[in-house]
């Protein structure tokens, strides 16, 4: 398998040249799944009573789709990805993600979910700091029971897909924000997620970090076949998308195809 | 998650926290320490002081007096005796052979003019070879000093006369004090000479009574206090039998009150504390009367099962305080990684799997600090030994072998593991439970 360093991704990112370098160890068919969210509704305990954060939302993230997720701060975007990964619980409304009913499942199905379907990146990276980079790419696999030596050869040739073989020994704390997400994306993708949800992947870096990160999650998708959800504040990055889904006030305001981002609104 | 991916995952994130954690286990390791010590001491104290000095000590012992059996005073430890009755070799033999006896070590006393030179005692208005006050009467009391250990003798300056030997004695403070020399400075006697003379009675050739003293030396090598019986002089069993042996040839019309018994009496050490009394019921059916402090040796063992009791009741207190240190560590920790236990539970970890990780955490902090508490107990308790040994060597008694008590050890970090998973189980449960939504929010 070929891997990329962080220059050659940098390169092809300001080409503009279109990725087709594959990505990871495909554990299945590339085959994604389909989003659909029906009148979710949503609320969080406040100091004086419930505060509402989705209200009736329906929305629709077709099969091996790309989706960003717009809006302001507060308009439910990283509770919706939430609810969508199974970090949150349903109050209301139906959820299905492919053959799985989100709202029904609890326990170790919603964990076996979580581990299996949806492949989880975090805008603060969610590394954990006592894990060098490759257990932590490692961590998911061996919490879906996967023999020692065959996740290690997994999360090596995924770290080294995202071009972080040199630093696969180096704890989050000595990597740069930028190899941190490389990381977390390669943890994502080390069980095959059908899903890949991501909460403001590039918040954290700069652009032309953000730029690499980007380049590196659509290939991924585009190589696995999966389904990529983002949420973003970045329109640039927003505008990648195949669908752009605006949320304001716990509901989607609009839903745009591609090129027809109104920027700046 | 597997058991080995779990302890991976636990040693990991106390080695990330290496200050706390090192200071959780100090807390469970001293505290396995003063548990395993403390009952180290206890047991030992009890194996020693009763046990092992029951079996074959003076505790066990029996002093039979050269005399009959007082009906009327049976049971008692210090029975009032009855009529004189001589110990011979053939009483001795027979009574060595009774069941529940273990040896059986024959007491020989002599009645002694004491007289040392430079010294004058105040109690004794009798004229003496030198003068008023230059003497004192007193007993002295032969035993088999090679058996010395089953004896109730303690030695408290200097050392033991050598068996056999007839130049050296030790005196007791009660006889120094006869001299006016107060117990402070009873040690600064050993190394004087003294004059001892036995006195036989006789009738001289006009009928008069006439006595005629047999003078030996002897060097005062030791202070002691004893209770094998009375007598303020213990010497070897050679230079007290001569002295008797000279008393007893005399004419009893002149000397009725001199002890011609072979032996004064016997001490004899029965096999255990729990035959003393079966011991002393068939010596009385011999013929003798016996004394034995078995009444009070039952209120000494009471007490040290107290102690005992009490002194385990503190180390495991003192787990419990560690036990509830593991718990404030772990909370702390809890507390610390929400955000590190919602990614695990975001990335597939099941409730179970946080569980384990921190149950792991606090069983591994509780068995270290056992194992580590439990190796400085038995320390200790070698110390605390070594320093009783210097002692109970120096009173000529055999010192106390602390063993290695593997039942204990393995106990000590077995219940510290135990109690640190049921310290760890509540803070274990709340990071189980927490939601992995932490793993999102700031």
């Amino acid at each position: 398998m070929g891997t990329m360093d962080r220059d050659q991704v940098r390169s092809l990112a300001r080409s503009g040249a279109e990725l087709l370098h594959p990505i990871g160890v495909a554990l299945h068919d590339p085959d994604g799944v389909e989003v659909a969210a029906v009148k979710l509704s949503h609320a969080y305990d406040g100091p004086t009573g419930e505060v509402p954060v989705l209200a009736d939302l329906t929305v629709t993230v077709p099969k091996d789709g790309y989706a960003a997720l717009v809006g302001p701060s507060g308009a439910g975007k990283t509770t919706l990805l939430s609810l969508i990964g199974g970090l949150e619980r349903v109050q209301s409304g139906t959820l299905r993600v492919g053959g799985h009913d989100v709202a029904a499942l609890e326990g170790d199905d919603l964990a076996a979910y979580r581990r299996t379907t949806v492949g989880f990146i975090f805008q603060n990276f969610g590394l954990l700091d006592a894990l060098t980079a490759l257990e932590n790419v490692e961590l998911a696999a061996m919490l879906a029971g996967e023999r020692p030596s065959r996740r290690r050869t997994r999360a090596a040739d995924l770290l080294g897909a995202v071009g972080m073989t040199p630093r696969a020994d180096h704890r989050p704390g000595a990597l740069s924000g930028g190899e941190r997400q490389r990381v977390a994306i390669a943890r994502a993708l080390v069980n095959g997620p059908r899903l890949v949800l991501a909460d403001e992947p590039t918040g954290n870096l700069d652009s032309d970090t953000s730029e690499e990160v980007m380049v590196l999650l659509e290939t991924m998708r585009r190589e696995r076949g999966c389904t990529l959800l983002v949420v973003t504040h970045d329109h640039g990055l927003a505008r990648r998308a195949d669908q752009l889904l605006v949320l304001d006030r716990g509901r989607i305001r609009d839903t745009f195809e591609p090129d027809a981002v109104p920027l700046g609104s | 998650m597997s058991w080995a991916d779990a302890f991976r995952l636990a040693a990991r994130s106390v080695l990330r926290r290496p200050g706390r954690v090192a200071l959780t286990v100090v807390a469970v390791a001293l505290a396995a320490a003063l548990f395993t010590a403390m009952l180290t001491m206890a047991s030992t104290a009890q194996g020693r002081v009763l046990n092992q000095l029951a079996k074959g000590g003076p505790l066990a012992g029996i002093q039979v007096a050269a005399a009959a059996p007082d009906p009327s005073q049976l049971g008692s430890d210090n029975p009032a005796q009855g009529a004189p009755k001589p110990i011979d070799q053939a009483a001795v033999d027979r009574i060595a052979q009774l069941r529940g006896v273990d040896v059986v070590l024959p007491i020989v006393t002599a009645q002694t003019l004491v007289v040392w030179p430079g010294h004058t005692t105040t109690d004794n208005r009798d004229n003496g070879p030198d003068g008023p006050g230059s003497f004192v009467f007193d007993q002295m009391v032969g035993v088999d000093l090679a058996h010395i250990a089953n004896l109730p003798v303690t030695l408290s300056a200097g050392r033991l006369p050598s068996p056999g030997s007839t130049t050296e004695i030790d005196v007791t403070p009660v006889l120094l004090a006869r001299y006016g020399i107060p117990s402070k400075r009873a040690a600064r006697s050993v190394g004087s000479v003294v004059e001892l003379g036995a006195a036989r009675g006789f009738r001289g050739a006009d009928g008069s009574e006439v006595f005629r003293g047999r003078w030996t030396k002897a060097t005062i090598v030791g202070i002691v206090t004893q209770q094998a019986t009375s007598g303020g002089i213990l010497a070897s069993l050679s230079l007290t039998r001569a002295g008797h042996d000279w008393t007893a040839a005399g004419d009893p019309s002149v000397d009725g009150d001199a002890n011609r018994s072979p032996y004064a009496g016997l001490f004899v050490v029965a096999k255990g504390l729990d035959v003393v009394p079966s011991v002393r019921a068939a010596i009385e059916g011999v013929g003798y009367s016996t004394s034995a402090p078995e009444n009070l040796i039952a209120s000494v063992e009471r007490y040290v099962r107290v102690v005992e009791i009490v002194l385990a009741g503190i180390g495991v207190i003192a787990l419990a305080i560690a036990s509830l240190g593991i718990a404030n560590a772990l909370l702390a920790a809890v507390r610390e990684r929400r955000r590190e236990i919602g990614i695990l539970k975001a990335v597939g970890a099941r409730d179970r799997d946080v569980l384990r990780s921190f149950l792991i955490e606090a069983a591994v902090m509780g068995a270290v600090g056992g194992l580590l508490g439990t190796v400085l107990g038995l320390s200790l308790a070698r110390i605390v030994a070594a320093i009783v040994n210097g002692y109970l060597t120096s009173q000529g008694l055999a010192g106390v072998h602390v063993g290695t008590p593997v039942t204990l050890g393995v106990a000590t970090v077995i219940g510290a593991t135990l109690l640190a998973l049921l310290a760890g189980w509540v803070p274990a449960r709340r990071a189980a439970r927490l939601p992995a939504r932490e793993a999102v929010e700031q």
